[in-house]
């Protein structure tokens, strides 16, 4: 039988579903409306990069958020030269943290392998947060979300190897 | 450089300038379209919060704009139109009773009077005659006038076209104004996008904001101006508002203006010279509201630009483009002023000056 899926066909015509369907992949976004992340998706720029390619380097202003689509990022400390680099992975995030206490990148960022990023100028980010009150506390609760689970994470590693 | 890059970058550049040639007469369009989208921008945003598509929310803020504009055709037009034509017949009716007619003016009878009573005491200094000449000279003046209206009718229905052009163009601005910023940043290679990014959106913000500001500044300036003066009684009220609205986009001296405004009204149509003095305090007192409530409101912070600046520069302007040059001469000035501060401060934060 030949039904019409009319949410979908309305959908359709007011939002780039595939774009989003894309956007919806992220944990970030999971319980976003499609509304919300049309909203969303408007201030969010996609960028590749070839592998060694570098995506910022240490001291430039922290300007644009990142989240990881494909692909891995190194990033080395000038202070942690001895240590190894730390790696960022799918659908992780990049800048979140630092947005609110620094103004500088601590590190250089470099694609380990091909890279696809999602890039967010923080200034857009803030912007919208102050202009979508509501889907901006789902999004900062999906961030805080997404940074304890890492911080868990790494703290099991840690306590592991000690 | 491999030769097959050189070549290539050669035919971008070629097909670049090419394009710009071909499309140059369209400039003033664009710009024009480009200022109207910044405008209504806010309130289309606004209406997609709420789940209005874009083109639907651009469609219903032309209706609206449409409608404020039909009642203002209806209502503020024919009084405008009718105290600029009054003040043109009166221009006309001079010229047409010789070259002295100004003298009919109340104020100027007054002042000749005066002047006559020195010559008497002191008949070596001749002022009348000097005053007559003067009168003479500014007659001409006006007498001109309409045949300038005439002689530029072609400018004017220019006008009228470029009026109507804009909306069409800024439709489209309007309603892909994310996808042409996505497109243009696609182009951004990697090592600059972050700089670009940032630029954008301070440059948006920088240019946005000061247009928004401009726009209703013109409008509250001179919505107050024309209420408060027709109250207090001087003719040519909203012919006065409106013009002293638009002058208020020179900053220090755009005010001045709207009080000489007044007070040339007063003059010529032989209202009570008191009102020159309520004149000055209510320009004074819209201006005190203008620059605490809706500059700080509308703009918030904003460049300092020095007077001496704005006055060369309003001179300047008058002295490229006439009338028009000393109106958007200050803006241009204060929008390049911005973008290169921003471009500046910005450049040299990413090490790339």
């Amino acid at each position: 039988m030949f039904v019409i899926d009319f949410k979908q066909y309305i959908l359709s015509l007011l939002y780039k579903k595939k774009d989003l369907d894309f956007l919806y992949s992220f944990p970030i976004f999971e319980d976003f409306t499609y509304h919300e992340l049309h909203l969303f998706s408007q201030i969010i720029q996609v960028r590749d990069f070839k592998e060694g390619e570098i995506v910022y380097q240490e001291q430039f202003p922290l300007a644009v958020l990142y989240l990881v689509a494909k692909g891995e990022i190194s990033i080395n400390n000038e202070y942690q030269k001895s240590e190894s680099p730390i790696f960022i992975n799918e659908h992780q995030l990049l800048g979140f943290i630092d947005m609110y206490n620094e103004d500088r990148r601590k590190g250089e960022a470099k694609a380990n392998k091909e890279l696809q990023l999602l890039a967010i100028s923080h200034l857009d980010f803030k912007s919208f947060l102050k202009n979508n009150p509501r889907t901006g506390v789902k999004l900062l609760n999906n961030v805080c979300k997404i940074l304890s689970k890492n911080f868990a994470g790494y703290m099991q590693q840690t306590w592991h190897n000690s | 450089m491999k030769l097959t890059k050189i070549v290539l970058y050669l035919i971008i550049l070629t097909i670049i300038v090419a394009g710009m040639l071909f499309y140059s007469w369209i400039i003033k369009y664009l710009i024009g379209a480009v200022i109207f989208a910044y405008i209504i921008n806010p309130w289309i945003n606004w209406l997609e919060k709420y789940y209005v598509p874009r083109f639907l929310g651009i469609i219903m803020v032309y209706v609206v704009m449409g409608l404020l504009v039909a009642w203002g055709v209806i209502k503020i037009l024919p009084t405008v139109i009718d105290q600029a034509q009054n003040l043109l017949e009166f221009i006309r009716s001079s010229s047409r009773q010789g070259e002295i007619s100004l003298l009919k003016i109340p104020f100027i009878q007054n002042l000749q009077q005066k002047v006559i009573k020195i010559d008497t005491q002191v008949p070596i200094l001749k002022l009348n005659d000097n005053f007559i000449n003067i009168i003479k000279s500014m007659n001409y003046a006006l007498m001109n006038v309409p045949n300038f209206l005439v002689d530029n009718y072609q400018k004017i229905l220019e006008a009228v076209t470029l009026i109507a052009t804009i909306p069409l163009i800024g439709f489209f601005l309007l309603k892909d104004n994310h996808k042409f910023r996505k497109d243009f940043l696609k182009l951004i290679p990697n090592r600059y996008f972050e700089i670009v990014i940032i630029l954008l959106h301070k440059i948006d913000e920088i240019v946005g904001r000061y247009l928004r500001a401009m726009f209703f500044e013109i409008i509250i300036v001179g919505s107050l101006a024309a209420i408060v003066l027709r109250f207090l009684g001087v003719s040519y009220a909203f012919l006065i508002g409106f013009m002293a609205g638009i002058a208020n986009v020179i900053p220090y001296f755009g005010p001045i203006m709207g009080v000489l405004f007044a007070i040339v009204s007063i003059l010529i149509t032989g209202n009570p010279p008191i009102l020159i003095f309520y004149s000055i305090i209510a320009m004074y007192l819209i201006q005190v509201f203008d620059n605490n409530i809706i500059y700080p409101v509308v703009i918030g912070k904003s460049i300092e630009m020095h007077p001496l600046i704005v006055l060369l520069t309003v001179l300047a302007g008058g002295w490229a483009w006439g009338l028009i040059g000393m109106l958007v001469s200050v803006p241009i000035v204060y929008l390049i002023y911005g973008v290169i501060k921003v471009l500046y401060i910005n450049l040299r934060e990413f090490n790339l000056i």
